[in-house]
Formats: structure tokens, sequence, C-alpha cells
């Protein structure tokens, strides 16, 4: 009865895991991630001034002059920094500055346009800033995207994880190791696929960075359920199912609270973190989250599958032809 | 190990973590008038260009990037245009009444020259005929030219395998690029990736004069050339260019008296010479490799603007670098001290963990981790290939966080042993054996992932692997050696019963009846 229902329970699992991997995938492949996070699309207005301005401390007014601009257009910015221009051929900075406004995509180009205009007449003859060479432009950006990155990510990986999970074969043994390998590809195309389907926004670099930290956390779950596997596998007695399930069960504990150490790590770095930075560190909580369930859900039914598999070939291998000296001796 | 040695051990072991975190997290100013400053070594940590943070003398900043505007030839900005015409409306007024009448025509003609795109407000220039019609509609040709320098430079930025290298195509027909600062090299990035046209090969006395190749009829330059690549070779970086047979010949046939006047090689891209090369000997070889002062990015940038511009595609368009700005922290500035801070409390938290659960044995654990990490982030700041970004931080809190849920495996593992009836001594023994191979395995299984993630991925996902495989190498030797040291240093001063009690490890006690 048990076996049935973990065999169903398996089914499940496995469908829904490839349902998102197909659909991550598909989704991937017609819009790719979601990279807002980057901020290459938009618009920006950049202020030069020189440094007349910082002298009389007339950068508060310049920025208010702008922002009233802005405000009467009905344009809201989402970031504002400012710039020290550098001279290209030296690349030194130079005395002027750059007053950076960063618009969403869904400004309209003719109110950057007349805010623009706006800012240049209050900033010209016969106002306080006029000595400072104020000059205000309105740009329009659309970012190139890099693919070289992404797919040079995804062959490492996918080496990566043949490699050490084939150091896993050879000291956990074969069950153990192909297990521990479709658990850490399922974990990094799951957690690179639930990015691609949910339209989270990321930076560009990060889903591969993910996926890479989904397989270095499933590589550590599942060594620790491996361990006590090898230790009941050596010590014989009982069916491969029966210690999968059994170390299973036994590392529940070590695996939740190991999974929760790495989890609190993210969480402590990303909430303390300013905005940006938690963008970049918060879904890596996805790649912790998403080994615990490979590693009690996908990976012992490989295990026991490919187990079950070996047995099944000894018990073959015992009841064939031994050879006539060693059936004599068997028979004796 | 007697209380003496253990003694000596940890106080040298304690001064030994007070240097390191001294020298790591320590700046201050000193002198007359504060005019020396002593750097911390976090402060040092070179940062990419979304991180970033002043230096203790207030001056110099790390992190951040460049970002330039290439404009095309025939576009100009606004400011450019307004400063022009203001400069020859000045003319005009200023000029005596003889030159008058030609100084107000530059004007209006500069007026005419021109047409503002895309509205009466755009932020740029275009040169009627050069690039558009009368009317103010942009040429095919132009486009066509355009879209072919884009994807020159596209292929260059990209193939720089640099992080947060960035590059926006800016107002239709300008294009603006980002590059970090911790490369050293944003000059020779910016300024050469600039530069489109042919590749050539000349030889002479300067660049300007220098008798170049002129490939026979139904022949190009790639007849003698192949391609341009970036080699290391044990410390030396070089560009290496790949020769034809008939490049073979032409270059030996240049350089056949070079053995008696010294010859000078000139490799252009359109008319800028990227590399100038004085021969003193025949060349009579297929591959001719240049060193000289070239670190990684430069050689990088010159073998990559080298072969497009052989094999990339062409465009008879100029660039000009303007608009080049300093960037600052693309998290701002407060992300890396608020990332400090978030680290400072993940510490924090897991040492209240180590001395809740195991009282004194938190020290072993506390010097363990000091020196694991106070080892990380000098090897962050002298590995070159090194600096501080996200997937920095993300490699090192899990580096650190599996070197204490390895300690607290070999802990849970002596606890059980203790329990069972075994002095402390044999349950550490007994503890670390049946730890060690679990850990071992872990470990080794680990850094292979993270070599192998270095060896083949690029920019970010290179760094986190190379900082996880280090990371991950220490927190081994760290949890298997370093930390049983520690535990048997602090465990000397403490005797009999106590020993359990220092721990927070109880034996079960068995009921006689």
């Amino acid at each position: 009865m048990s076996k049935l229902k973990d065999n169903k329970l398996f089914a499940i699992f496995v469908a829904v895991s490839s349902v998102i991997i197909i659909a991550g995938i598909i989704l991937y492949a017609l819009l790719g991630f979601n990279t807002m996070a980057d901020k290459l699309d938009g618009y920006r207005i950049d202020v030069n001034y020189n440094v007349i301005i910082g002298l009389n401390d007339k950068e508060e007014a310049l920025a208010k002059v702008c922002e009233d601009a802005f405000s009467k257009n009905g344009v809201a910015y989402s970031e504002k920094n400012t710039l020290s221009a550098v001279d290209s051929s030296s690349m030194n900075e130079t005395t002027d500055e750059v007053l950076t406004y960063t618009f969403g995509q869904g400004v309209s180009e003719e109110a950057l346009g007349k805010a623009v205009a706006e800012i240049n007449a209050a900033v010209g003859e016969g106002t306080e800033f006029a000595d400072a060479e104020v000059f205000a432009r309105w740009h329009s950006l659309e970012g190139e995207r890099f693919y070289d990155s992404a797919w040079r990510g995804a062959i490492a990986i996918a080496v990566a994880a043949i490699v050490a999970l084939g150091y896993v074969c050879i000291r956990f043994g074969v069950s153990c190791g192909v297990a521990g390998f479709v658990s850490c590809a399922h974990d990094a195309l799951f957690t690179a696929a639930l990015l691609a389907v949910t339209r989270f926004p990321v930076y560009s670099f990060a889903p591969v960075l993910y996926a890479a930290i989904a397989a270095f956390i499933s590589v550590i779950l599942w060594l620790i359920v491996a361990e006590k596997c090898k230790k009941g596998f050596k010590e014989g007695g009982k069916a491969g199912e029966e210690i999968v399930r059994a170390a299973v069960k036994d590392t529940f504990k070590s695996v939740l609270f190991t999974a929760l150490a790495f989890g609190i790590g993210i969480v402590a770095v990303g909430a303390i973190a300013a905005g940006g930075t938690a963008l970049a560190v918060l879904p890596v909580l996805l790649a912790v989250g998403v080994p615990i369930y490979s590693t009690h859900f996908i990976a012992p039914e490989i295990c026991i599958l490919i187990r079950g598999a070996i047995e099944k070939r000894k018990e073959k291998k015992k009841g064939g032809y031994v050879g006539k000296k060693k059936a004599e001796n068997q028979a004796e | 190990m007697s209380k003496v040695k253990s003694a000596v051990a940890l106080v040298l072991i304690t001064i030994l973590l007070f240097g390191l975190c001294f020298m790591c997290t320590v700046s201050f100013s000193y002198g007359t008038d504060k005019m020396y400053t002593f750097n911390s070594v976090v402060s040092m940590l070179a940062k990419d260009a979304k991180l970033g943070g002043q230096l203790a003398d207030g001056e110099n900043y790390l992190g951040g990037g460049y970002t330039a505007v290439y404009y095309p030839e025939g576009v100009i900005s606004a400011q450019q245009y307004e400063d022009d015409l203001n400069a020859l409306r000045a003319a005009a007024e200023n000029a005596v009444a003889a030159d008058k009448e030609d100084a107000e025509k530059a004007v209006t003609d500069y007026e005419g020259k021109y047409v503002r795109y895309p509205d009466a407000n755009g932020p740029i220039f275009l040169e009627k005929e050069e690039v558009c019609n009368e009317d103010g509609t942009v040429s095919d040709a132009f486009k066509e030219d355009f879209a072919g320098a884009v994807s020159v430079f596209r292929t260059r930025y990209e193939g720089l395998h640099l992080k947060d290298v960035q590059m926006r195509i800016s107002d239709d027909y300008t294009v603006s690029v980002s590059v970090p600062a911790y490369t050293g090299a944003q000059g020779v990035i910016l300024t050469q990736f600039s530069y489109t046209g042919e590749f050539n090969m000349g030889y002479g006395s300067d660049a300007a004069s220098a008798t170049k190749l002129s490939p026979g009829k139904d022949e190009t330059v790639r007849d003698y050339v192949k391609g341009v690549r970036q080699v290391f070779n044990g410390s030396t970086y070089y560009v290496v260019i790949d020769l034809t047979d008939a490049g073979r010949d032409t270059l030996s046939e240049w350089t056949a008296s070079a053995s008696e006047t010294a010859v000078t090689l000139y490799f252009y891209v359109g008319d800028n010479a990227l590399i100038s090369l004085s021969v003193s000997d025949t060349i009579d070889q297929n591959q001719l490799g240049i060193s000289g002062s070239y670190t990684n990015e430069t050689s990088s940038v010159v073998a990559l603007a080298l072969d497009t511009a052989l094999n990339g595609a062409q465009t008879p368009l100029t660039f000009r670098v303007e608009d080049v700005v300093r960037t600052h922290a693309g998290f701002t500035d407060l992300a890396l001290i608020l990332i400090y801070i978030s680290l400072g409390v993940l510490i924090a938290g897991m040492l209240a963990f180590f001395f809740v659960r195991y009282h004194g044995l938190g020290l072993a654990h506390l010097y363990t981790f000091l020196l694991w990490l106070f080892f990380m982030i000098l090897i962050v700041w002298g590995v070159p290939q090194l600096h501080l970004g996200i997937e920095t931080v993300l490699a090192l809190v899990l580096g650190g966080t599996l070197l204490s849920v390895a300690d607290v495996w070999t802990y849970e593992a002596v606890r059980k042993e203790f329990a069972s009836g075994k002095t402390m001594a044999s349950a550490v023994r007994e503890g670390y054996k049946k730890s060690f191979w679990k850990l071992f395995d872990l470990h080794i299984a680990l850094a292979i992932l993270g070599v192998l993630l270095y060896a083949i991925a690029i920019t970010e996902l290179q760094i986190f692997g190379l900082t996880l495989c280090i990371g991950v190498l220490l927190s081994g030797l760290c949890s298997l050696f370093v930390s049983r040291f520690h535990w048997a240093a602090f465990m000397s001063f403490v005797s009999g019963e106590a020993k359990g009690r220092f721990c927070n490890f109880k034996q079960e006690v068995e009921d006689d009846e």
C-alpha cells in the first residue's frame, strides 16, 4: 500500500516538474527572462552643468527646476544620480557634472521633450544658472542583450554536475550518483524555469547564477541522504527500496536544518540589503527551496528504481551460468 | 595537548586573528594634517559596477564604472549643436563689417545643415545629405551602415566576457556603452572599440605614412591574415596574428632588411594603428605573437578590435567618443554598507546559535570561522580575477554556511559518541572519524562543481565558481583540521566532568533498576 502511494506521488511530482520545466523552456525561447531589473530600456534625462553650480550650492535649486518640469508634464522618474563628466582622452574626471533622471518605458517622448524644453528655458540667460552652462537633453535607450554568458553558464552547470556526480557514483554507487545527477539537473532547470514562468524581474546574470546555486545546494542535500544510503547498502540485509526510504526518513531533519541554514544566510543578506541587492539576493531562496523538494520526492525514487534494477540484475546473475567448478563447489 | 602548549597556541592564534581583523577592517588617516591613509583590505577590495565605496582618503572611489556615447559621423548632440551655433553667432556679432556677411552666412548655413531628431525637442541633430533627407527622413543607406556598426560593437563588447558591460542604442542613432571600473582598462576599451573600418597592416617610419598592404585583384586582406586572437602563456598576454602563406611571405619581404635597419610594422582598424611593432629581425612565420605591456583586458581589446575589423561586418561610418561619465555603484553606495551590516548580523546569529547549543565549544567554531573569513577576504583581494560583487557575496555566504553546517555535523557526531558513555577524548576521536569521509566527499564534490564553473562559465558565474571553489576547499580544511585543533586547545583548560559541561554535552545515565 505504502509503495503504491509513494509511486503515485512520484508520478505526480514528475508531472509537476515536467510541466514547469517545459513551460519555462518555451517561455524562455519566446520571451526570455524578465530582465527588467537591468533597466536597460527606457528613457533618461541628462542635465549637464559646470562647476559653478557646485561652487554656489545651486544643485538643489537646479534639481527643483527639473523636478517641477517633470511634475508639470506628468512624468515621474525612477532614479536620480549625479555623475562626474570624464575627459574622453585622458579618462580623468573634469569639473563638469551631469544630473541624470531615469524613466521607465511607459513615459511619453513628447512629455519628456516638453520637460526638457522647459528646463532649458528656466536655466538660460538671465537666470541664476546662466553662468553654469546648464543644458538638458532627453535620451531614449534600447538595451542590447548578450547571451554568451547564459549558454556558457548552462554548459558549465551541466558539465560540473556530471563530473561532481561522477565522483558521487564512484564513492556512493551508481544509483546514488545517477539520482543525484537527475536531482541536480532538475533543480537547476526547475529554478530557472520558475523564473521564466513567473516573469519575476531579475538581472540578466541572475537566472544562471541561481541555477548554479540550486545545483550546489542539491549536491549538499542529496549527499546527506546518499551517505546514509551507502551505509545501508553496505550493511545489507534489506531491499534497496527499504534502505533508501529509511535513509530519507532518518536524514529528514538534517536535510531541513542544512537547507534552513543556507536559507537564513540568504534572507539575512537579502532583507537588510538595499533595493537592488535585495532583488538580486532574495530569489536565491528559490534555489534553496527547490532542492529540498527534489531531495525528498524525486531523487529517492530514481535511486530506488536504479537500485532495484541493479538488484534484479544481480539476482539474475546468481541464477545463471557460474561455471562447472563453481557449480560443483556450490552443490557440495 | 598540554596546557602550556595550548595557551601558547591560542595566544598566537588570537594575536593573528586580531592582526587580520585590524588589517581587513580598519581604515584611518595619520601623519601631519592626516597626510597618509591606511586603507583596510575590505575597503581596497575591487568592486564591480553594481557596488562601490569611497576609500578612507575620501578622494578615491572603487567600484562603479564608465559610460560613453559613440556618435556616428553626421550625428551630433543637441548640446554640441547649441555650442557650435552660439560660437558662430558670437563670431558673427563680433565680426568686423567686412566679414559680417560671411559670418552671418556661416550661422545660416550651419542652421540649414542639420535637422533635429526625432522632433523639435529631440536630443540629437542629423546632418542633411550625410544622414537624412531634407525633410529629416533618415536614409536607408545610413540605417544599414549604422546596423553594421552596431553588430561590430556588439561582437566586441560581448566578446570581452566582462561582467557589467552594457550596450544600448541611444536616441536610435547613437550607441551608449558602459564598462566597469575594476578593469582599469576603461580608456582603452571605450576608445579602441569605437574604431571602425577595415583591418590592414603596413610598415614604415610612422603610422600615417606607412606603406600599407594592397591586396591584388580579386583579393582581400583576409587572403593575408586569417584572424587575430588573445593568448595567455604563463604570465604574459599576447595578441597573436594568424597569417596565411601569402601574409607570411609579405611580412617576410617587409622585414627582410630588418636586421640591418629596424622596421616598424603597423596593424590598423580603419586609419587607427592599434599595434606598432618594432622589428629587428626577419619575420618568417605563420603566427605572429605580440606581447609588450598587455594586460588580460588590453590584449583582449586589441585582439577583438582587429579581429572584428577583419572578419566582422564592415561599415563606412566612423564614430566619436563623447559624453563620458563616471558612474557610481549601480545599487547605490549604501548597498555595500548594508551588505557588510547584513553579514555582521548573520555572523552574530550564527555565533549565538553555536554558543547556546555548544557553550564553550562555540569558541572553537568562532576561531575557525574567523580564520576562514579573513583568509577569504585576503584571497578575494589578492586574486586578480576576483572582485566584490553580488556573486562573490553569495559565494562567501554559501561557503561560510557550509563551514558552519560541517562543524555542526561533527559536533553532533561527537555529542552522540559522548552520550553513549565514551570519554571526551575518545568521543572526539570517534566523532571526527565518523564524519571525516562524509565531510571529505561533500567538500570534494562541491569543489569539483566550483572549479568547473570557473573553467567553463564566464562573467558572474565564473567569479562565483572560483570564489566558491576556494571557499569550499578552505571550509574543508577548517572543518576537518583547524576546528579540531581549536577544540583540543580549548579543551585542555577543562578537566574531568567539566569537559561535558564546557561543550554542553550530556552522557546518558543508565538506570540500574
